[in-house]
């Protein structure tokens, strides 16, 4: 993908306020525009993600910021709804649909387990009805098939708290150890509290903009979305909310990834900072094998060798990703942009990348969908 | 071939008194043989026609886990164990497990009713 420049990003913190959606929302896009510096009559399009708010969702946070009276699209896809909302601009923009598109995610979710994923009401009335039992027992065959460990796990949640402390929008700020990690409380063995990501409030926002809107305001500079692969279930694919799945399973992860790669002409080996869907610590290890990061069975290596750490030869979520910043379902994917778009800007230090010019993103979504981005400098 | 019910209006598993033995009602298609749980009326990947077929065991107990707080909408009461039973017809079930079990152990589902008259399947010890 050729065409499509990162105008700006905007974010609001991710966490708990004693305000709405709209405000959420609001902030975001008004921190978003500042940043490209441009006005909201510039907008062409608007595409607001968001999973449980009310109907209008997107129309009702633009209302707050300009009646601008372009087309403003909801757009919904779970985990990956922020994923999904930057892939229909970024194709709109490439099909010479429109040159300034606003992406909006926000989500105020509710506190505790997310309800409403998708299952069917036999599942929800016997129990089987709730996400982190399916990430259980993706951790636990993760478990059984490698080396790793629990103490793995424990440590990529160790891994993400220690860089959040300098993240600013994270929601969880303090360090924790791998005994406090595992004497949390248990939510489905063997991932206990804090293995597992919380979800909660926030928003985030990106401006893309076709190449020659970029030119004509003169931003030369700015970082490309040069790459996206957005996938839905496979035939072989298996996540929240199926009751059954194939032993010989596929990866929604990977397809993507591989989309997403050769769209932007470039090699996994050529990316220099990701931040990926830890909805909970196996969910990273897993990724770092679905992302191409590392082979099938050396996820474990990956992890203890420090490559995925901050100062390590593929940083893996240096925001501190979502078991420190928590999980708004419908902003996570864009909040993920924000922070490889200002590591490849160079703002973010004391967590910065050196040098980083190319990085991925990716979601993964109940109802079986993913969205990888590969944002370059 | 035999007619099936649609996915959201067939029985998950086939009725027996609550603690005995019963099936899994899935199916398996008539092309590519993948096997769906619940049971398809038409492959989920080839679109085929697909064959009603019973899940009865025993299963290997691939995964054992267990939720620990109540989840929203639940109506069984936590904690309570949660398994996957891996079939040899090539597909693995999450349900409830029933009686005590461990990991890798052979497993066939049973009728169990964890709340009042809530009836549903889960995996128990084979033998």
């Amino acid at each position: 993908m050729q065409n499509v420049v990162i105008a700006g990003v905007g974010i609001h913190p991710f966490g708990r306020f004693d305000y709405g959606y709209r405000e959420l929302g609001e902030y975001a896009a008004r921190a978003c525009l500042a940043d490209a510096g441009i006005r909201p009559e510039e907008l062409d399009h608007v595409f607001v993600a968001n999973v449980g708010a009310e109907m209008a969702k997107g129309h009702n946070v633009l209302d707050r910021v300009a009646r601008i009276g372009v087309p403003v699209v909801n757009v919904e896809a779970a985990c990956a709804s922020s994923g999904s909302a930057l892939y229909l601009a970024a194709r709109l923009i490439e099909g010479g649909g429109a040159d300034v598109v606003l992406c909006v995610g926000v989500e105020k979710a509710a506190r505790g387990f997310i309800a409403a994923s998708g299952f069917d009401a036999w599942q929800i009335d016997n129990g089987l009805g709730v996400n982190p039992l399916y990430f259980a027992v993706q951790a636990q065959e993760l478990i059984d098939n490698t080396d790793v460990t629990v103490d793995d796990l424990a440590d990529v949640s160790v891994k993400n708290h220690r860089v959040a402390v300098d993240n600013p929008n994270a929601m969880f700020r303090k360090p924790v150890s791998r005994e406090e990690v595992l004497a949390s409380k248990g939510i489905c063995p063997p991932l206990t509290l804090l293995m597992l990501c919380a979800p909660n409030e926030g928003a985030a926002a990106v401006v893309l903009m076709s190449r020659r809107a970029a030119r004509e305001r003169g931003m030369v500079d700015a970082p490309r979305l040069s790459g996206i692969g957005l996938v839905s279930r496979g035939p072989d694919d298996w996540f929240v909310p199926a009751p059954s799945y194939s032993p010989r399973r596929t990866s929604l992860t990977t397809r993507a990834t591989h989309r997403a790669l050769e769209d932007a002409g470039v090699d996994i080996a050529d990316i220099d900072v990701v931040e990926c869907q830890d909805t909970d610590a196996a969910s990273e290890l897993i990724a770092y094998s679905d992302l191409g990061l590392c082979a099938p069975g050396e996820e474990a290596a990956l992890l203890r060798s420090g490559a995925t750490a901050l100062g390590g030869r593929i940083p893996v979520n240096v925001s501190g990703g979502l078991l420190s910043k928590g999980e708004p379902l419908g902003a996570s994917g864009l909040g993920q942009v924000h922070e490889l778009v200002q590591q490849l800007r160079g703002r973010c230090r004391p967590r910065q990348v050196d040098g980083a010019r190319v990085g991925l993103g990716h979601v993964m979504g109940a109802g079986h969908n993913s969205c990888v981005v590969v944002v370059t400098r | 071939m035999t007619a099936l019910q649609p996915v959201e209006g067939g029985p998950l598993f086939v009725d027996a008194p609550t603690g005995s033995p019963t099936a899994l009602c899935a199916s398996s298609c008539s092309e590519c043989k993948r096997v769906e749980f619940p049971r398809r009326s038409l492959c989920a990947a080839c679109g085929a026609a697909a064959v009603a077929i019973e899940l009865k065991g025993p299963a290997r107990l691939r995964v054992l886990t267990a939720v620990l707080a109540p989840p929203p909408g639940a109506k069984v009461p936590a904690p309570y164990e949660v398994g996957v039973a891996e079939f040899p017809e090539g597909i693995c079930v999450i349900g409830l497990v029933s009686g005590p079990a461990r990991k890798g152990d052979s497993v066939v589902p049973v009728v169990t009713e964890p709340y009042d008259g809530g009836r549903i399947f889960a995996f128990g010890r084979a033998g």
